[in-house]
C-alpha cells in the first residue's frame, strides 16, 4: 500500500511537471513574423535543376527569384514586376520588355536586361548542367530542343539596360509567352554567376545561398523542413510590413487544425476548405474568402495504348455522371467540364458536352466489341472517392474497372508502362490557350496523348497564330476534335474557399495557384 | 570479451550490406523514379532533356552497379548528393538527425522511465485495480493507430485546449530550451503511448515470474523494505527480458516516430525519409537507410553487452 502511494505520488509530481512546462513555453518577438505552411517540402534552389516539378518549388522560387510579371485570376490579370510594360512587334516575332530601372539583387548590385539575356543564354548553353531549357526552343538561334546553334541569330537580345527583347522563331502574342513560361523563367545573377563553367555550375555554392532579385532574401533553412526569408530591402516593389517569412512543412491533413490553433498564418497554394468547414473556421477568427474563379481541373488520364478504340474511351465518358463527382469531390463548389478549357475564357464552348447516357455508352461498347475485359485505374489515396464512384458508374455501363491506390509517380509510370489503363490527375488550369498541352512532357512518360498528327496540326496553328478571334475559333475547333478522340476525360473544374489567419492581411490567394505570390505587399495586423 | 565484440561488430556489418543491398534492389523495382517525378505533370521536359537527366541521375545503369558504385562511395565515406535537394546527404542528414535523436530519445526515456514502474506495479498486484488499468493503458496504446492519436491530440490538445503546439520544434524566432520542451511533449508523449503498451506487457510477465521466486521471501525475512525487494532484487533479474523487448522495439520506434515526424512538421530523419520514397531520392533513401540501420545495430550491441551486466550467468566468449 505504502509503495502504491509513492508510486502514485512520482505520478502526480512527473504530470504536473510537464503541464507547467506546457504552459510555460510561447516566447514573444518584437518581429512581424508570417508564418506560412508548406504541405509539400521544396528541394534544391535551383529553379532550373530539379527533381521535383511541384508547384511548391515554383512558388518558393517565386519568392526569391524575380519574374517578368505577376499574374493572377488564372492568368487572366498580368501586372508589373521586373518588367513594368511589354509589347509585341506588328508581326508578332518580337516581345519588348521594358524593365524596372529600380531592380536590384539583394546584394545591392543593379539587375538588367544583361542578367535576362545571360539566364536565356545558360538555359541555352548545350554544355550547361541544367535539366531544362524552359523555353529557349521558341527563340531563334536555337534547334528543336531549346540548344544554341548561332550565338548571333539568339532570340534574347538586351537592347539596353532596361529592356530586353525576345525574338520567336514563329509569330507569338506576349501575353502567351508570359502565360506559359512566366512561372518558370526566373532572372539568375550574372555578375554572380558569369564567371562559372556551364557545366560544372550546379557545383556552386550559389545554390545553397541564393542571391535573388526577387521579394525575399535567403536566410537560413532546415532541409526539407522549415526556411527563413527576410524581404529583399533593394526590391523594386517593396510595400509590405513584414520582418521575417518562416515556411514550415507540415501534413496536409493537420493543416487546418493548426491554422485556427494559431501556430500558422497561411497555407502556401492549398490553404482552401470545404463548405462544411467554413462556418468552424470563421468562428475561429480565420478569414474565409471565396474563390474568385474556379481553375482547379480534374480529369481521368487515360492510356490510349491501352485502350486504342476511341469509341470505348467516348463510352467511358458518357458513362459519368460528373454532377455527383462534382458534389463528392468538390463539395458542390465546383462545375463539370467538357474540356480543358477554363470556364471564364472566351475559349469555353458551351456546345461542348458528354451528359451522362448510359444506353448509349453501351451502345459504342456494343459497336466497338468491347470484350468485357477489366480495367485498371490507378490514384492517389486522396482521390479515393472519385475512383470510387466513377468505377460505380462505370460497371452500370457494363464496363469494369479495378481500382488500385498508388502514389502520383507509381500511376504515371504505371500508365506510361502499360501496366495501368486509367488514373486520376488533378491541375492549375490557366488562361493560356493550350495550358493542358503543356501539362506533360513530350516523351514516354506521356501518358495522356498518342502522337497524333492532326493535334499537333492544331497546336502549332493555335500558339502561331496571333490575331485573337482566329485564335478563339481554333481553339474551339480543337476542343471538337479533342472531345471526339477522348484520350482524357475532364471532369470538373473547382474554385475553393480560401482560408488565413486575421493577422495577416492583402494576400491574393489566387494568385498563388499561378506560382506566384504578391509577398512584397502582405502585411502582418 | 573483445573477441566477441568482434564478431557482433563483422556480423552487423554484414547485415548492414545486406540489408542496403535488399533496400536498394527494391527501390529499383517499385514503379516510378526520380525521373518519373522530375519529367512528371507540369515538367515541360523534352524527350533529349528527359534522356539527360537520365544519364546524369545514373539510371541508365544496370542496377547492380549503380548499387556497386554506391557501396564503394560509402566506403570512401561519401553518401552521394540528394537527387532532390542537391546537397550531399551526409549535410541533409546531419541537419535532422539530432532532432530525431531528441524525439526518439525522449519517447525511449519516457517508455523505461514509466512503462517499467507501471508494468512493476501490475506485477505485484495481479488483478487488482492497478493492474486491469494499466493493461487497459498497454492495449490502448498498441493498438491506436499512430495517425489517428496525432490528429486526435492535434485536435484537443493544440486546438481545443491550447496547451500544446501542434507542429514544428520551436516557434518563429524563439530558440529557448523552454520552447523546445514545450514542442517536444506532444510529439514524444504519443510515441511513448504507443511504445509503452509492450514495454508494460513484457514488465508485468517478467516480474510475475520473478516475484513467485524464493530469494524475494528471503530478502523481505531480511527485513529489506518492499522497495528495495521489488526494484533492487526482483526488478534486476527481470530486467534481460525486458531489454530483449527493447532491442525489438527500437525499429518500431523509429518507425512510428516517422508518422509522428510528418504529421507534427517534426524536422527528422523519420519525415526525410517519408519525403525521400515519394520523391524516389535514392542516395538519400539510402542514406537514411544507412544511418537507421546502424543505429538499430549498435544499440543492439551496447544491449546484448548490457546483458553481461545485469546478469553474471551470461559471459561473453
Amino acid at each position: 500500500m505504502k509503495l502504491h502511494r509513492k508510486f502514485t505520488a512520482l505520478i502526480l509530481a512527473a504530470l504536473t511537471l510537464l503541464s507547467l512546462t506546457a504552459c510555460g513555453g510561447v516566447g514573444g518577438t518584437a518581429e512581424k513574423v508570417i508564418n506560412m505552411a508548406y504541405t509539400t517540402a521544396w528541394g534544391s534552389f535551383n529553379p532550373y535543376y530539379s527533381t521535383s516539378t511541384t508547384m511548391y518549388e515554383y512558388a518558393l522560387y517565386d519568392k526569391i527569384f524575380d519574374k517578368l510579371v505577376f499574374t493572377d485570376m488564372a492568368g487572366a490579370e498580368i501586372l508589373p514586376r521586373a518588367a513594368e510594360t511589354w509589347e509585341s512587334s506588328a508581326d508578332g516575332t518580337e516581345a519588348i520588355f521594358h524593365l524596372n530601372p529600380d531592380a536590384s539583387w539583394s546584394d545591392g548590385t543593379k539587375a538588367t536586361a544583361h542578367d535576362w539575356v545571360f539566364t536565356a543564354r545558360l538555359l541555352a548553353d548545350p554544355a550547361s548542367a541544367f535539366s531544362t531549357r524552359v523555353f529557349t526552343h521558341t527563340l531563334t538561334g536555337t534547334n528543336d530542343d531549346g540548344a544554341l546553334l548561332d550565338a548571333d541569330a539568339f532570340g534574347a537580345v538586351a537592347v539596353d539596360d532596361h529592356t530586353l527583347k525576345l525574338i520567336f522563331k514563329e509569330p507569338t502574342a506576349t501575353e502567351d509567352f508570359l502565360l506559359h513560361y512566366n512561372r518558370k523563367f526566373l532572372v539568375l545573377p550574372e555578375h554572380l554567376l558569369g564567371g562559372l563553367d556551364p557545366a560544372n555550375i550546379l557545383e556552386s555554392d550559389f545554390w545553397r545561398k541564393p542571391v535573388g532579385s526577387g521579394p525575399c532574401v535567403y536566410v537560413s533553412q532546415m532541409t526539407g523542413s522549415e526556411m527563413v526569408l527576410a524581404p529583399n530591402p533593394y526590391y523594386q516593389l517593396r510595400g509590405g510590413n513584414w520582418d521575417k517569412l518562416v515556411l514550415r512543412v507540415l501534413d496536409s491533413a493537420s493543416r487546418f487544425t493548426v491554422l485556427m490553433s494559431g501556430e500558422i498564418d497561411q497555407i502556401e497554394l492549398g490553404s482552401s476548405i470545404g463548405p462544411e468547414d467554413k462556418a468552424t473556421a470563421e468562428a475561429h477568427g480565420i478569414t474565409v474568402r471565396n474563390a474568385e474563379v474556379q481553375n482547379f481541373f480534374m480529369e481521368v488520364l487515360i492510356n490510349d495504348h491501352g485502350i486504342p478504340d476511341p469509341r470505348i474511351r467516348q463510352a467511358l465518358h458518357y458513362a459519368i455522371d460528373k454532377d455527383a463527382i462534382v458534389g463528392a469531390a468538390a463539395q458542390n463548389v465546383g462545375t463539370p467540364a467538357y474540356s480543358y478549357e477554363m470556364l471564364n475564357t472566351e475559349y469555353h464552348d458551351p456546345s461542348l458536352a458528354f451528359p451522362r447516357d448510359v444506353e448509349k455508352a453501351k451502345a459504342l461498347l456494343k459497336e466497338a466489341n468491347y470484350d468485357g475485359r477489366p480495367y485498371t485505374i490507378a490514384f492517389a489515396a486522396k482521390r479515393e472517392n472519385i475512383a470510387a464512384l466513377l468505377t460505380q458508374q462505370w460497371k452500370e455501363a457494363g464496363i469494369n474497372v479495378e481500382m488500385v491506390i498508388v502514389d502520383v509517380a507509381t500511376m504515371f509510370s504505371g500508365l506510361s508502362s502499360g501496366i495501368y489503363d486509367l488514373g486520376i490527375s488533378g491541375h492549375s488550369a490557366s488562361a493560356y490557350s493550350l495550358w493542358f498541352e503543356t501539362e506533360f512532357p513530350a516523351n514516354n512518360t506521356n501518358a495522356t496523348f498518342s502522337s497524333d498528327q492532326t493535334r499537333d496540326s492544331y497546336v502549332d496553328r493555335i500558339s502561331t497564330t496571333v490575331d485573337h478571334a482566329e485564335k478563339v475559333a481554333l481553339v474551339k475547333e480543337y476542343q471538337k476534335y479533342l472531345a471526339e478522340q477522348t484520350w482524357f476525360i475532364p471532369l470538373y473544374f473547382a474554385g475553393e474557399y480560401w482560408v488565413e489567419s486575421q493577422r495577416v492581411s492583402n494576400i491574393r490567394n489566387s494568385a498563388s495557384l499561378m506560382c506566384n505570390d504578391n509577398v512584397w505587399e502582405w502585411y502582418v495586423n | 570479451m573483445a573477441r566477441y565484440l568482434y564478431e557482433r561488430i563483422l556480423s552487423a556489418l554484414l547485415t548492414m550490406f545486406f540489408v542496403t543491398a535488399i533496400i536498394y534492389l527494391i527501390l529499383s523495382l517499385i514503379q516510378g523514379s526520380a525521373l518519373t517525378v522530375m519529367g512528371g505533370s507540369g515538367s515541360e521536359m523534352s524527350a533529349a532533356e528527359y534522356e539527360a537527366a537520365r544519364r546524369a541521375l545514373g539510371l541508365d545503369l544496370p542496377v547492380w552497379l549503380r548499387y556497386a558504385h554506391w557501396l564503394r562511395d560509402v566506403l570512401r565515406g561519401d553518401l552521394g548528393s540528394s537527387y532532390r535537394y542537391g546537397v550531399p546527404v551526409g549535410e541533409v542528414i546531419a541537419q535532422r538527425f539530432g532532432s530525431s535523436a531528441l524525439l526518439v530519445g525522449t519517447a525511449i526515456l519516457f517508455t523505461l522511465l514509466l512503462g517499467l514502474p507501471v508494468g512493476v506495479m501490475a506485477a505485484y498486484k495481479p488483478g487488482s485495480v492497478w493492474d486491469r488499468l494499466s493493461s487497459f493503458f498497454a492495449l490502448a496504446g498498441f493498438s491506436a493507430p499512430r495517425f489517428i492519436t496525432c490528429i486526435a491530440c492535434i485536435y484537443v490538445f493544440s486546438f481545443k485546449l491550447r496547451l500544446a503546439p501542434p507542429m514544428g520544434m520551436h516557434n518563429a524566432g524563439n530558440a529557448s530550451l523552454l520552447d523546445l520542451i514545450h514542442h517536444l511533449i506532444m510529439p514524444s508523449a504519443i510515441i511513448t503511448f504507443g511504445a509503452m503498451g509492450y514495454m508494460i506487457k513484457q514488465t508485468r510477465g517478467a516480474c510475475l515470474e520473478v516475484f513467485q521466486e524464493d530469494y524475494l521471501k528471503t530478502a523481505r525475512a531480511k527485513g529489506l523494505s518492499e522497495v528495495e525487494v521489488i526494484f533492487k532484487h526482483g526488478l534486476r533479474t527481470a530486467l534481460a527480458p525486458i531489454l530483449t523487448q527493447m532491442m525489438v522495439q527500437v525499429p518500431e520506434i523509429v518507425g512510428s516516430a516517422a508518422i509522428v515526424e510528418k504529421i507534427f512538421g517534426w524536422p527528422g530523419i523519420g519525415s526525410l525519409m517519408l519525403d525521400a520514397i515519394r520523391n524516389r531520392d535514392t542516395p538519400l533513401i539510402m542514406g537514411v537507410t544507412l544511418v537507421i540501420a546502424s543505429v538499430v545495430l549498435v544499440a543492439n550491441i551496447l544491449l546484448d553487452l548490457a546483458y553481461g551486466l545485469l546478469d553474471p550467468r551470461v559471459r561473453y566468449r
